[in-house]
């Protein structure tokens, strides 16, 4: 969150409670408002001269056809008394912001860590083969309990529509 | 939650090699020459796209490489890497190249690194340099410019009339649009057959409420359900254009202004012919140094904001918002191809405190004549602004508030 965002919300939050809290909170804001005034001043001056937030908008200006979309919407939970008004580490509406867990695959390098992995196969195999032998002479394997197999969900019709 | 499994999404695993467009035209010789009376004496007619000999006024237009190698279709279609040659790797850190003149036998050498055309100083014969040679200097396109050099000082000097009161005074008595330069700079376009797929969690909006919680305060809570969500799709992407120059691909605020370049992109690139020297003129041209697989990555996380932010119609349902966790790329095809970018830049050097020299640039789009640039501020001023507009909404602002703050105690 920049200055500018916390600022915003220091104002916006102080100004909406004022109508409960009485002249009190109003007090405040009237305190804080030359504050605010100063920073969104020279914010906004410097971003007018040097246009340092100005970039290639590559993701509204190129021309994109998507086809083939496929949807799982499946429900989890109902999630009561949250004091956000909106979902915790929203990023949907940021789409620079990277989520935590990225993977690009090209072909050609998958078909390569394919042929790799081919390749090292029997050195694997060997090596757990061995591994598999100690380790069983130590202990008495115990019989797993047997998994509950998840079935795939298919398209949820109560689905939220866009 | 269980993740959807489809074999569409799982590469192919059959990529061939790399395949090539061959997009020379015969013309490695460097003889540059009129089609109808083999001058070399060419030149551009005005803005247009025709190349007019000066010998016999023959006028010609180049090919658009978008109807001659059909760059701008079957995108659904590709696999693998497909490049153009003006995209090969650089394979040559050398910038003079030696020609032999076709007119009178003698040896020219041109420097690649500053033009791409020489004339020969025993004939008089201008040798340009038209087809692709291993170190990146000729791109497979150019896109010409159509606005003037007045045409561009006068947009530069609109943009700095309009931000004088907070310019530093030495930018301002120094500052002469005249000295606009027109440059061209190398860009590389990519088309891309992706599938993407995004994990996260979404939340619906089902209850809100307010319950008091003293005399005079109270507290908004919200219940929602929530959503495990999954989007599996493929996106054609067209023409995204991405830096091939490594200095101009560096964008750092703090120590460059070369996002006021990046900026004015995009570039009508669909209308690229395909490459001439005689294109160029008395322009100069900045030499490509990066090869494919050093834009490939910043290409691919380009993909991945363009495969989120094309979804967001899609999951507008999620009035809460949604939480993407898990995003992934799978690349099927890519279509490369270079590309000279027509833009005029005017630049100043400003000493900063540090010793540091930071180059602000007021750039303007060669085909569309947007406009922008960086202004260095004269920060003394813009601070003594600040404060005395900060002092007098204060000396209004705080009685008032001193007032209200009595009244609710």
């Amino acid at each position: 969150m920049d200055l500018f965002t916390t600022f915003s919300t220091v104002t916006v939050t102080v100004a909406s409670s004022s109508s409960s809290d009485g002249g009190g909170l109003i007090g405040v804001a009237l305190l804080v408002l030359p504050f605010v005034v100063g920073f969104l001043l020279y914010r906004a001056m410097y971003r007018r001269y040097r246009n340092q937030d100005k970039r290639y908008e590559f993701e509204h200006t190129t021309s994109v056809v998507r086809s083939n979309l496929r949807r799982w919407d499946t429900f989890v939970r109902e999630h009561k008394r949250q004091r956000s008004s909106e979902i915790d580490g929203r990023n949907e509406d940021n789409p620079l912001l990277r989520a935590p867990h990225v993977a690009v695959d090209e072909v050609d390098t998958a078909r390569q860590a394919q042929e790799a992995r081919e390749a090292q196969e029997p050195r694997l195999a060997q090596e757990a083969r061995e591994a598999q032998d100690e380790r069983s002479a130590q202990s008495q394997r115990v019989a797993e309990e047997p998994r509950e197999i998840e079935l795939p969900v298919t398209e949820d019709p109560g689905r939220p529509q866009g | 939650m269980t993740q959807p499994h489809d074999s569409n999404g799982v590469p192919s695993g059959q990529a061939s090699e790399p395949t090539i467009i061959d997009t020379t035209t015969g013309q490695a010789h460097g003889h540059d020459s009129c089609p109808q009376c083999g001058s070399t004496e060419i030149t551009r007619k005005g803005v247009t796209l025709s190349l007019i000999c000066q010998f016999c006024r023959y006028e010609w237009v180049g090919s658009r490489l978008e109807d001659t190698h059909g760059l701008g279709e079957g995108i659904g279609e590709l696999e693998g890497r497909v490049y153009t040659s003006g995209a090969a790797d650089i394979t040559s850190d050398d910038t003079l190249v030696t020609l032999k003149c076709t007119g009178c036998g003698s040896e020219v050498v041109v420097d690649t690194a500053h033009s791409l055309e020489a004339r020969c100083h025993w004939c008089r014969s201008i040798l340009s340099i038209n087809d692709k040679i291993p170190n990146g200097a000729v791109p497979d396109g150019v896109l010409p410019f159509t606005i003037t050099k007045d045409d561009a000082v006068a947009r530069i000097a609109q943009f700095v009339e309009k931000r004088q009161f907070f310019a530093l005074k030495k930018f301002k008595d120094e500052f002469k649009p005249d000295n606009v330069m027109g440059v061209y700079m190398p860009y590389m376009t990519v088309d891309g057959n992706v599938g993407a797929r995004l994990h996260g969690q979404g939340e619906v909006l089902t209850r809100r409420y307010t319950v008091q919680t003293g005399k005079n305060t109270s507290t908004t809570y919200y219940d929602a359900n929530v959503f495990d969500v999954v989007r599996d799709f493929d996106l054609h992407i067209d023409d995204l254009i991405v830096e091939s120059s490594a200095s101009r691909s560096h964008i750092d605020n703090r120590s460059n202004t070369n996002n006021i370049i990046n900026s004015l992109l995009p570039f009508d690139v669909k209308e690229m012919v395909a490459f001439d020297s005689n294109y160029l003129g008395e322009f100069s041209a900045e030499k490509r140094d990066l090869n494919i697989d050093d834009v490939s990555s910043r290409a691919h996380v380009q993909f991945l904001t363009m495969a989120r932010e094309s979804i967001r119609d899609d999951i507008a349902g999620y009035d809460r918002g949604v939480r993407w966790t898990h995003e992934q790329l799978t690349v099927h095809g890519s279509r490369w191809a270079s590309v000279f970018l027509p833009v005029w830049l005017y630049s100043y050097a400003e000493k900063m405190g540090d010793g540091q020299v930071m180059i602000h640039y007021i750039a303007v789009n060669g085909r569309s004549g947007a406009c922008m640039g960086s202004v260095p501020v004269n920060k003394g001023r813009l601070w003594a602004v600040t404060l005395g507009v900060s002092a007098a909404t204060a000396a209004i602002a705080w009685p008032l508030g001193i007032i209200a703050m009595a009244s609710g105690a």
